[in-house]
This record gives structure tokens, sequence and C-alpha cells, in this order.
């Protein structure tokens, strides 16, 4: 080692014991976000954000309210919300604007939506989902940045992406997803009794040499590859800033309570199983929530192609929107429409998992914003325009709920922006092109 | 970068150098062959399966790997390629991380510390002597060259503040060692250049990089102990050398696993993971079968084009697999053996021939309950013979498109008529229906039927030109076809060398091709070609450091499926 | 072993055992042989093969009025003998108050060696059917009702069958009368059945039938019918209906291997009798497995074109066997079955040497054999051969498979 400090030299003197401000440069990540450094009891509760995803959007003549503002009206698909209906507002007639690029089936509409700019085919877009810039700012003190699951099973089913090649893997597994987060390494923020390990310092000592590695490998590849290596090293921060708050004992979580290890259904896309361990998944994330693991979410429930299928038919979700013939008398596709309300059900069952734990004056579903999208409006000929959106929680009063608000024809990214901006982030412009935009939806701030 | 002027010594000395070099280079050359600069360096993400067998080669086959591995990405139609363009996530690498320590744990346990080069001489305190040797023993198969003294001596004093901390010399041991199995240069193979190679068409792979290269391409794994000693003489740098290891490496039985490898990303087999079938519908398939039919492939493929050196294309007409009693109830054919393989034959006559017609085939491209003619063409022309299909038009009518059970449309070619009618629909269809209409006696479990809701199957139809009236006679269609062969070729390589063909590699591709279909297709002398050619270890672009990436842009989308 | 069934009256039927022309191996494991490296292929065309997805004693009691069948009741089971015996009082009205306790009771108060050794005890006599008809076959050529017997079968009453004919089905008429061989009855009924099939598709016992020489599917006038046990359990999907299409290998004991001349005649295969073993691998006493044993077999099966096929097979059960496999069970615990289907051990074993009528022993004139018939379906599969058939040699014992 030349010269610099090494790690290993200021380690030395404070492995006996505790170990809490070792004076590390490391540490300056744990303090410069958004005020949110531990500061034991007191603090406010945090405001959560995630993304719920379903697959081959609605029917148009069953989803879309007619009435406009608050008390709207719920049409047949939308009919499972009712319980919470004042949580939740329904976004209609936003467009995903491709401006002349290929509406690339089941990806433009999701990804358009998700990093603000239509793509080109193939898509070598560099650009992140807008939940990773939100987690890239609000995700650096909780022991994950964000977490990701996939009701299929699928972990490729997933629409968080740092860019075209980085993508965050959906957990496809419930009993997996519980071990990751409540196993072993999983610290109760309301144990009574704390004892940092000094094993993680060590842990953090070699996870630094392997940062050493960075200079010397950086210099032998090229520019592409470059990039590459930085976002391993930035992975790698992750399990170091997961093992530095090992060091300090967690804020209490007055929500937090661990249930034991979930009992899966049959990973797949079999829609029964894909209900069963969805509603598992809910359950767990809340929990994951509650307990200060995260607070970034991403959820999808069926895949933007929806292979989702029931016993016995021949067909899958996605071939029935684009085979099943319009039913004469009731004017549209019933198969279809079936899986529609099997995804609204679902989202219900999200939104309920969030709001039946109580936490501070209300539940965790007032202290969360989730922004709960599809990868089209109308599957059959998979339109990108008015691609159905809906918000659940209030994100601790920030926004208002319970309203129908009407895009006609406006960019999604209004609503991207909208959601960075209520999650804190000061940006004031997102999106390109024809979404370019700087107006948020005023009518939903409080 | 400026242009200096040069003077004229120089020149003239550089000019006897490049000679020089030039006449080692063109030795490297077989007759014919034509120079290729290679394209860019790439570093690519070892995949699960490389992960496990490094694992098992270096530490023991019993080392436990329970974990998660991050899922690969398709690119230009292999999980080969993609692997240069992944990074890795911070999921991936928490998983990887927590892989690490559970194998660390493992190798320094009381069952396996014997297998040690070495012994402390006090189980609770540091020996850093003994600490150094195990890391030495270890890093070099793990990080595939040796590692440096600073990156080892940092390890050795971690281990030593470990053990000191737990009073267990292992402890400190295995920490050291999560130090190399977390790191990027075991997670990834990074392509470094040779040292004193300032031009251009000179550039190739340093001796260990070469060794990487050769050993993944050929058995899929790390460089064993051999080839590494091979790689440090710098045995690689002459032909002769090369020659010896490259002839070591195809005699091996490990060539099969090699060419398995291959064969599962060029089939497209990771699907399998999310295969599922319709239990009401297919009550004969299973998970079990889906594994089964993967292996009989695999083993048909082994057997014909490595035990005995068979013509590639007949794997589209020949007659010989292998199956399990799991599986000869799918195909309706008797199977002996009660829990393991048969060699089986099917008859000439009978429909179930070569490749297209295996379960893995048919069965991986169809629907959960149905078949898909459309599936099984696009697969036909984009794996098999490199070519892309365009995405579908958003703003189709499907209105004539009628279900299953519209009596009027009794068959898949009866429902697909509008495919082929309708203008918009007819240009892309009329390149993929009718290959895979040819496959409608298969299911989408992959068994066979004669009929189709009591009406015959008409299975006649032409690829490129060449008419047939059934799925044998399209087996030899694809057989006959030029593009069959060059679309394998093209594969391997750029299986083998993880990125799309560079322009300077153009020739050398069609000189590559064409020795494969003029010495009868057979797959290890391709693969011996491309392991002793130039163009394999050659690095093009500006010196190291510099090095820009000249990606030629591909031919093919990203993988979807439709 | 070998022997050859002698039938009365001119029927020439010639029983063909298994081990005749020395095709099939002895207990000798198959594998042990170097295989053949010659790939296989399809099945040759005048082979079809079948696995049996369903083989129970046939419900005759379908084709009569209860109240004709068992005019006097149904047989007593442990739990109403034991009732019986205790004496007027507190103890015998609680017991009589549930079921339960009433089986519980029983099963308590018994002596657990009753269905080991049931010869050493006495218990009621069981009822007997009394009704007239029953599915069956004629199995000793007999054309009267009363029938006196023959050199090879002894006195009994024949039934009517369904159109008329004169049958053979003794079982019927001892059993008959038992809840649990009897449908018509809401408590345990065809819970004997219920239990073999389950146990069929646990894998207990799988039975091949494969047909070969057929040239014609509707009628083939000369084809062999081959009886085989096999190892592998019987092919049922999720649902629990048959599979087609599996590969089921033949027992190498030549002892579950029997072969009968046949014929099909307008897609009706019947063959011609065959002594049969079936491997039966239920818990029995003493043994590690038990076996139906049945003489004279014959089978009577209608083939389908999609593959299935259904029929009969009558034939005379061997006494001990079918008390074995039906009765006997190797734990105390298990005189639940006595006590809750409706019969006991020592009356079973009476009634099934009481109305035995085939295979007469001519030194003691006592027949070993109960006439019986058994309901059987069989679905599409392929017969897996042993690889090498030698020389066969006499095979003594029961513990191969």
């Amino acid at each position: 080692m030349t010269g610099k400090i090494s790690r290993r030299r200021v380690l030395r003197g404070t492995l006996q014991g505790m170990a809490v401000a070792v004076g590390m440069p490391l540490l300056d990540c744990l303090l410069n976000d958004n005020g949110t450094a531990f500061a034991g009891t007191g603090r406010p509760l945090p405001v959560r954000f995630g993304t719920w995803f379903w697959g081959l959007g609605y029917t148009p003549s069953r989803w879309v309210p007619q009435k406009i503002g608050a008390d709207y009206d719920l049409q047949p698909e939308l009919r499972y919300i009712e319980p919470y209906k004042h949580q939740i507002n329904i976004l209609s007639g936003f467009d995903v604007k491709l401006d002349g690029k290929p509406n690339t089936a089941h990806y433009a509409g999701t990804f358009g939506f998700r990093t603000g700019t239509a793509a080109d085919e193939p898509d070598r877009s560099l650009l992140p989902t807008f939940d990773v810039t939100i987690a890239d700012a609000i995700g650096n003190d909780t022991r994950f940045k964000s977490l990701e699951v996939a009701s299929t099973g699928n972990n490729t089913d997933s629409y968080s992406r740092r860019t075209v090649n980085d993508v965050n893997p959906g957990e496809g597994s419930p009993v997996q997803f519980y071990t990751r987060v409540f196993g072993p390494d999983f610290r109760d923020p309301n144990a009574a009794d704390f004892k940092p390990d000094p094993d993680v310092m060590l842990r953090l000592s070699v996870l630094s040499s392997i940062k050493d590695q960075r200079q010397s490998l950086v210099q032998e590849v090229g520019s592409n590859d470059r990039a590459r290596l930085d976002q391993y090293f930035t992975s790698l921060r992750q399990v170091e800033q997961q093992l530095q708050l090992q060091l300090q004992k967690p804020p209490a979580a007055e929500a937090c309570r661990v249930a034991g290890q979930p009992k899966e259904a049959p990973i797949g896309y079999e829609v029964g199983n894909v209900l069963a361990n969805h509603k598992l998944f809910a359950e767990l994330m809340a929990m994951a929530l509650a307990c200060n693991q995260t607070r970034v979410f991403n959820v999808v429930y069926s895949d933007s192609r929806s292979q989702l299928h029931k016993p016995g038919s021949t067909a899958i979700h996605h071939q029935y929107t684009h085979e099943e013939p319009i039913d004469k008398d009731l004017g549209y596709q019933i198969e279809s429409a079936w899986f529609v309300e099997r995804s609204m059900e679902a989202w219900t069952t999200f939104v309920g998992a969030l709001a039946a734990l109580k936490e501070g004056d209300g539940t965790l579903l007032d202290h969360t914003f989730v922004l709960a999208h599809s990868d089209t409006s109308f599957a059959k000929t998979h339109l990108v325009q008015a691609l159905p959106v809906m918000t659940a929680g209030s994100a601790s009063g920030r926004i208002k709920t319970g309203i129908h608000i009407a895009g006609n024809g406006e960019p999604v990214t209004r609503i991207a922006l909208t959601a960075q901006q209520v999650m804190g982030l000061s940006v004031e412009r997102w999106g390109g092109g024809s979404m370019d935009t700087n107006q948020p939806l005023t009518e939903m701030l409080a | 970068m400026k242009l200096k002027s040069i003077p004229f010594v120089c020149i003239a000395g550089a000019l006897l150098a490049a000679s020089a070099a030039v006449g080692v280079y063109l030795a490297f050359l077989s007759p014919g062959e034509p120079a290729a600069r290679g394209g860019p360096a790439v570093m690519r993400r070892i995949s699960e399966a490389q992960y496990r067998r490094s694992i098992a080669d270096i530490f023991g086959a019993d080392i436990k790997i329970a974990g998660r591995f991050e899922p690969e990405a398709r690119r230009e139609g292999l999980l080969a390629v993609g692997s240069s363009k992944v990074g890795l996530s911070a999921t991936g690498f928490e998983q990887y991380y927590n892989l690490a320590r559970d194998i660390s744990t493992q190798v320094v346990d009381e069952q396996h510390r014997s297998l040690l080069p070495c012994k402390p001489q006090a189980l609770n305190a540091p020996d850093d002597a003994c600490t150094l040797t195990v890391l030495r023993r270890f890093g070099l198969p793990l990080l595939r060259r040796p590692p440096t003294e600073a990156r080892l001596a940092e390890l050795v004093e971690i281990a030593h503040k470990t053990t000191e901390e737990h009073q267990d010399f292992y402890a400190g041991l295995k920490m050291a060692l999560v130090g190399i199995l977390a790191s990027p240069d075991f997670l990834f193979r990074v392509d470094l250049a040779g040292a004193g190679q300032d031009r251009p068409e000179q550039i190739s792979l340093d001796d260990y990089s070469k060794a990487t290269r050769l050993s993944f391409f050929l058995w899929n794994a790390t460089p064993d102990a051999e080839l590494l000693a091979a790689a440090a003489r710098g045995d690689l740098e002459r032909r002769s050398g090369l020659t010896a290891q490259v002839d070591r490496l195809l005699a091996s039985p490990r060539l099969e696993d090699g060419v398995r490898a291959f064969f599962s990303d060029f089939l497209g087999f990771d699907e399998f993971d999310h295969l599922e079938k319709d239990g009401a519908i297919y009550p004969a398939f299973s998970p079990k079968v889906a594994q089964d039919a993967k292996e009989q492939t695999l083993k048909t493929i082994a057997d014909l084009l490595v035990a005995r050196r068979g013509d590639y294309r007949e794997l589209f007409t020949n007659h010989d697999t292998f199956l399990t009693r799991r599986l000869g109830m799918i195909y309706g054919v008797p199977v002996d053996s009660r829990t393991g393989w048969d060699r089986f034959r099917f008859p000439a006559d009978d429909p179930r021939g070569g490749l297209l017609e295996q379960v893995s085939f048919t069965a991986l491209h169809s629907h959960p309950g149905r078949s898909s003619p459309t599936l099984r063409g696009k697969a036909i022309r984009e794996l098999l013979l490199c070519q892309t299909v365009p995405a579908p038009p958003n703003n189709v009518n499907f209105a004539v498109v009628q279900d299953t059970n519209n009596p009027n449309f009794k068959t898949a070619r009866d429902r697909l008529t509008a495919h082929r009618t309708e203008p918009t629909c007819a240009g892309c269809h009329r390149i993929m229906d009718p290959s895979g209409l040819a496959l409608e006696n298969f299911d989408g479990a992959g068994q066979f039927r004669p009929t189709e809701n009591g009406t015959a199957i008409d299975t006649s139809g032409e690829l490129d030109g060449q008419k047939f009236a059934d799925a044998a006679g399209l087996g030899r269609a694809l057989h006959d076809d030029p593009l069959a062969a060059a679309c394998l070729v093209g594969s391997v390589y750029r299986y083998a060398v993880g990125r799309l063909v560079a322009p300077g590699e153009r020739d050398w591709m069609t000189w590559l091709t064409k020795s494969f279909t003029s010495d009868g297709c057979r797959l290890p002398d391709l693969m011996r070609r491309i392991a002793l050619s130039r163009a394999f270890y050659a690095v093009s672009g500006t010196p190291r450091g510099t090095q820009s990436a000249a990606v030629v842009p591909g031919t093919g989308s990203e993988e979807k499926r439709e | 072993m070998s022997s050859k069934c002698q039938f009365a009256n001119g029927t020439a039927a010639v029983a063909v055992l298994g081990l005749i022309g020395g095709l099939y191996a002895t207990g000798v494991d198959a594998s042990a042989s170097a295989p053949s490296d010659a790939p296989h292929t399809v099945q040759p065309k005048d082979t079809r093969g079948f696995v049996v997805t369903y083989f129970q004693t046939a419900h005759s009691f379908a084709l009569t009025k209860q109240s004709e069948e068992c005019p006097d009741g149904f047989t007593p089971g442990l739990q109403e003998v034991v009732l019986d015996s205790l004496p007027p009082g507190r103890l015998k009205d609680h017991v009589a108050k549930s079921m339960g306790d009433r089986i519980s009771w029983a099963i308590r108060s018994s002596d657990p060696r009753m269905c080991l050794e049931p010869q050493d005890f006495t218990m009621p006599v069981s009822k007997e059917v009394q009704s007239t008809v029953a599915y069956g076959d004629n199995l000793d050529g007999v054309t009267t009702e009363d029938d006196p017997g023959t050199a090879n079968s002894c006195a009994h009453r024949k039934f009517h069958g369904p159109t008329g004919e004169l049958v053979d089905n003794q079982f019927y008429r001892a059993f008959g009368c038992v809840h649990a061989f009897n449908g018509n009855v809401a408590y345990s009924g065809n819970l004997i059945e219920d239990q073999h099939h389950a146990g069929r598709k646990d894998g207990e016992m799988t039975i091949l039938i494969e047909v070969t020489g057929v040239t014609d599917d509707r009628n083939s006038g000369n084809v062999k019918v081959g009886f085989y046990s096999s190892p592998d359990a019987t092919p049922y999907d999720g649902q629990g209906k048959p599979m087609q299409r599996a590969s089921l290998s033949v027992s190498d004991n030549p002892r579950y291997r029997a072969m009968a001349h046949g014929r099909i005649v307008n897609g009706v295969l019947t063959t011609d009798p065959v002594d049969v073993h079936f491997y039966f691998n239920a818990v029995a006493p003493h043994k590690d497995s038990e076996e139906y044993f049945i003489r004279a077999a014959r089978l009577r099966m209608e083939l389908r074109p999609d593959g299935s096929a259904k029929g009969r097979m009558a034939g005379y059960w061997d006494v001990e066997k079918a008390y074995n496999t039906l009765f006997a069970h190797s734990f105390p615990r298990d005189l639940l079955a006595e006590a809750s289907f409706g019969y006991t051990c020592p009356s079973a074993y009476a009634a099934l040497h009481k109305y035995a009528d085939g295979f007469r022993d001519p030194k003691t004139g006592e027949c070993s054999g109960i006439s019986t018939v058994y309901d059987v379906e069989a679905t599409q599969a392929f017969v897996i051969h042993p690889k090498e058939d030698t020389a066969a040699l006499a095979v003594t014992t029961t513990s191969n498979r």
C-alpha cells in the first residue's frame, strides 16, 4: 500500500467492541441524503415509493371512470378497488408519445412510461427507469436500495433498470424473498439489545480491498466496459452500505412485526398460482417497508406480454387479447376481460396489504406512494395512448387521493415527473422528445 | 489523438520490425486463410453454469452452491454475446457476495481442510506463510492468472486481522477467499492484450486471456492447471505450443461439455426454465419431461457431432436419438430402460426424425395449451438460419383471426390463412408459417397427432425455394440450405468471442464457412480451426488503454417471443 | 412349476404357462447379462399392449334388489358380534350408542390373533346371497343350476348371468352380503374395492396384458395373450385418469407371467383358461407381499379404437391367497377393518373354504379355488420384456417380483 491511508490501518484501532464512527470516507454516504440520517427516536416516518405493474391494460369501455375529479364512478373492471377508492387516484388519458419510433409491442409503452423517452429498435438506451432515479436519491439509508419481485416467478419479468443491460432482477419465489429480507441477515429494528458484530468491519475491509482493483482494471478495458465496471462497483457499494448499517442500531419501527416463513404456491404463469404468490409478495413487501428494509419497491403482477393462463385453456392471456372475437352482445372480449379483472383484484390485494399495517397516526399506505401502470391501454392493438395509470397512498399527505384526472392526450412523463417531485427529488423537467415536460400534475399535489 | 511527425530512422526500423512481425503473424495462418484484425476486447460475466463449473473444478464437486444467480441476457441471438453487455445489479452483487461467503465457509471447514496445500502452525493464530500459499494456489485458477503480489499481501493482511479477532486461522483464510470470489476479475473474464504490442494489426490477447478464451470455448470451463502452466511458459505464443493445447482439449471428454454449452445457448434452451404446459391438456408433460427433452437433444448432438464426428446438417434428418420412459410417453414409443436412457432409432419412414421433431423444439416453441406454427417458424428462421423476422405491426386488425373452436377453422393452417392473405401480415408470415406448419403433426407438448379437430393435417410447404411434403422434407430442406451451415459457423464464432463479427473479420468468416462446408460440416474441425486461428486471439483497435468499442450494429434484434 | 389344467365335457382348453418354450428368465436379474447396444425402435405392428387400470371383483350387487339379495340381513361384522356378546346393562348401552364406541370396543376386546390364525376361532357364519343373478362364466361346464360337481369341481348352486346363461360365482354368494363388498350399502359399501383401487394408484399392483399376432384390430383368429405383473406403477395423471403410452416392464420372475391362446372377434378379445399369478404388494401375515392366484382364468375384453379396453376376467381364486389379500392383517390395530367393514376373519375364512367350488383335490375331495369374476379396465401401454430370455428353471419361491 503506497502512502494513502489504508482502511485496514484505521480499522486496526477500533476492532475490539463497538466500532461506530471510524472516520472512513464511506460514511459520508450515510449522511448526505435528504436529511434522513439516523437520528434514533423522533425522526419522521419515511415516505416510501413503489411501482406496481400489470400486463395488457384494460377493456376500453369497462375501466375509465366517466366522472372527472373527486368521487369518480367505478366501471366494472375497477369495481374491485372500492374499499380503497378514497386512497386511489385514476390517471387516464395520458399518452406515451413515440415520435415516430417503433411501437415495439409490450415494450414501448412500458419503457416509454418508465424512462420518459421512446426507444429505438433495438433498444440500446442507457436511460434509467425513474424508480431507479428515486431509489438513488432516497434509498441510501436502508438495507436495500430497492426491492423487486415478480409474481410470475420469472426473474427477468422486471421493468426496473439502470440501463438496458443492467436490469434489477425480480425475486420470483416468496420463500426466497422472505429468506433474503427476513432471513439470517435481518436485524429486527425493534430488538431490545443491539451489539454490532465486529465481523462487519472485517467484511467491510474485504470489500474495500476488492474496490482497490478498480484502478488497474479500469485502465485495461474499453469505455463501454468501464461503465459496466463502474456499475459493478456501485452494486458493491450497496452491500457495503448494508454492512455499514449493521454497525448502527436501526431506528425502531413500530409497525414492524415479522411473520413466519410463507408457504408459496407453485411458481409459474398459471393465474391461480400468480395470484396466490402475489398475495404473499404483497404481505412480505408491506412488512419489508414497515421494517424499513427499503423505501423503494417494484412489484410485477403479470409480465408485459402476460403469459398468464387458466388451466384447461388452449390460449394464454396474450393470445386472447389478439385472437378472441369481441362478443356481439356484450361488446368486449370476455376472456381478456376476465384477466383484466384478476389484475385489478390483485392490485386491490396489494393496496390492502399496505393499508392493513398501522403505522404512526395512520397506516403504511398513508406513508407510501405507489404508482401502478400497464404496458398498453387496449392490448388487442398494442395502443400506448391513454396508458392506464393509478396511484395509491397519500405519500404522508403530500398528494391528494380519491380523484380521477383525465390526461386528454398529455404525455405520461407528467406523471413520473410528479412522482419524482413528490419523493423530494429536485427535478424540474423530465422526458425526451415530445414527452419532455416541466409540468407536474398540480391537481394531485396537496 | 494527434499524429506526430515520425523520423525516417524510426520508420525504417519500424518497417523492419513490422515485416518480422508480419512474418510471425503469417506463420499462424492456415493455407488460404485470410488475415483478420479481430474485434474489440470484451469483458464477459461468467454464467451460472460457468460459475458452478469453476467452483467444482477448483474446490471440488461436493461444494454446495445453493444460491440465486443474476439472469443472463440474450443479445444478437446468444447469451454468450449478452455476457459482454451485462453489468451486475445490486441484487446480483449481493447474491454473489453471499455465495462467496457460503463457498469459502465450506472450503475451510473441517471436511475440506485436508485438501488445502498447507496446515497452519497453530489453529488459533495467524500463519501468513500458509495463508499466502493457499491464496496463490487458488488465486491462479480463480482469477485465471497469477494474482499480483500487492493483492496477495492485502488479502493476507485481512486474513491476519481476522484470525487475531477470532483466534481462528481458518476464519481469516475464509475472509481472504471471499475477497477473491467476490472480485470483478473472478466474476468477469476480462480480455487483456499482450504486452509489447503497439501496432493495431498485431495486438492479441495476452497468454492468460488466450488460455481463458480457449478453455471456455472448448470446455465451457476455467483453464485447468496444465493450460495455465502452458500460458505461463509462453507456449500459446507459438504455433506448436498452441496446437498441443488445442488438441489436448479437443481430445478430452470435456469437449462434450463445451459442445453442450454451445448448443444450449444456440437453441435457446434457457427458455426451458420457464416452460409451462397446461396439465389438463397435456397430462403427460411435466417439468421432468422438459428436462429429459433438453437432455435428449444434447445427447443426440453430442453423439452425432462429437462422438461420431458427423455432419452437422444431419441433425435435421437423422433418426437416431436417446429416450427415457417419460419421453416415450410423449413420443408414443416403447422404452426399455426403466430409469435411464435407451438408444433409439425411428424407422426410416417415421415422421419423428430430426431435431425439428424433437420435443425440445416442438414443445419449447409452443404455447402452454397448443402448438404454434408461427413460433416454430420464427425459431427456424432466427435460431437455425440466423435470419431476423421483424416484429409484428401494431395497428393490425386481428378480427380476422378466429379462435380454435370456430367450426370453419379446424386446423392451424386454416386459422392462419389470414396471416398469408392479409397484406400487412403476409410479408413476415410467409417467411415463418410454412416451415412451422410442416410441424403441425406435433402438438404443444410434442406429441404426434395425425389429425386436428378431426381433420387431416396438411404439412406441405416451402423453405426458400425448396418444396417439401412433410416434416421429414422440411428437415431435408434445412439440411440442404447453405444458410443453415453459415448460421452455425457464425454462431459458433460469436459464441466463442462473445461479440458480433467485426468488419475486419468478414473475409475470414467467409473462408471459415467455406472450409466448414467443404470439409463435411464437422463441428470439432470447425472448433479446431477457430481455436488455432490468429483471428480468435486478435484484438482490434488502438493500443491498450484507449480502445474504443467498435462494435458493428447487429442485424438481429433482442430476443423476444411474440 | 408346471401343471396342466383339465376340464370336463371336452373343453379342450390347454393351459399354457409362462414357462412354455423356455422363453423367460428365472429369478436371475436380466440386467446382469451384457445389454445389446443396438438401438431400440418402435413396437412391432402385430402387438397390442395394455396396462390394467381397474381390477376388482365384479359388482353383481348391481343386478339385484337388496331385499332379494340379502333377505336375512348382512353378515355380522366384528362390532355386531362383540356388541351381541355383551350382557345387557350399562356397558352394553354405552357401547351401543355410537359407531365409534362400537368399533373401538370391538377392537380392544378381541384377540389380535384372530385374523392371523382364523382357523382357531369360531364366529357366526356368513350370510349367503339368496338372489339368483350374477356376473360370471360357466367354469366347470355343468349345465344345471344345481351343480353336483365334477372331477374338478365341488357341488354348488350356479347363478344366472344377466342374459340368462348359467354362471359360477361362489365368491359373490359368500361375500355379497358383507357390507364392504356391497355397493348398495351406505356405510362402508365397496370399501374393500376402494382400498385396492387406491393401492393400485399407489403402485401396489400393476397388471400388463399383451396381445401378439394381431393381424386385424377387429378380427384376428389366432393371437397369444400374455398376462404379466410389473414392478412399475400403473400410470395415472394428476386427475386420477389413466395415461397411455407408458412403458412398463414385465416382472423378472416367471411366476408372474402367463400365456394363453385367444382370438379377437368383432373387437372383443377372449382367451382360453390359464393359471395366473398377480403380484400384490400389500402387507400380509408371514410374508413381505402377497399375490392373486387365479386358476383357469379367462378374459373377455372389448378393445376400443381409442386404445382403452373393458371387460371381465373369470376364474377360480385360490382361497388361501384370497384370504391373505382380502382379510389377513399383521397388526392388531388392523382389526379396524374387521370392526368396521362388516365381517370377521374367522367367518370369512370359513366362508372361503365352504363355498370353494374349483380345483378339487382328488384325495380329500376339497376344493381350493372359489369361482370369482373381476371387472377389468385397461388402457394402451408398451409391455417391455426383460432383455435376455434364457431357458426356464422351476421357481419355488414367491419372494422375487
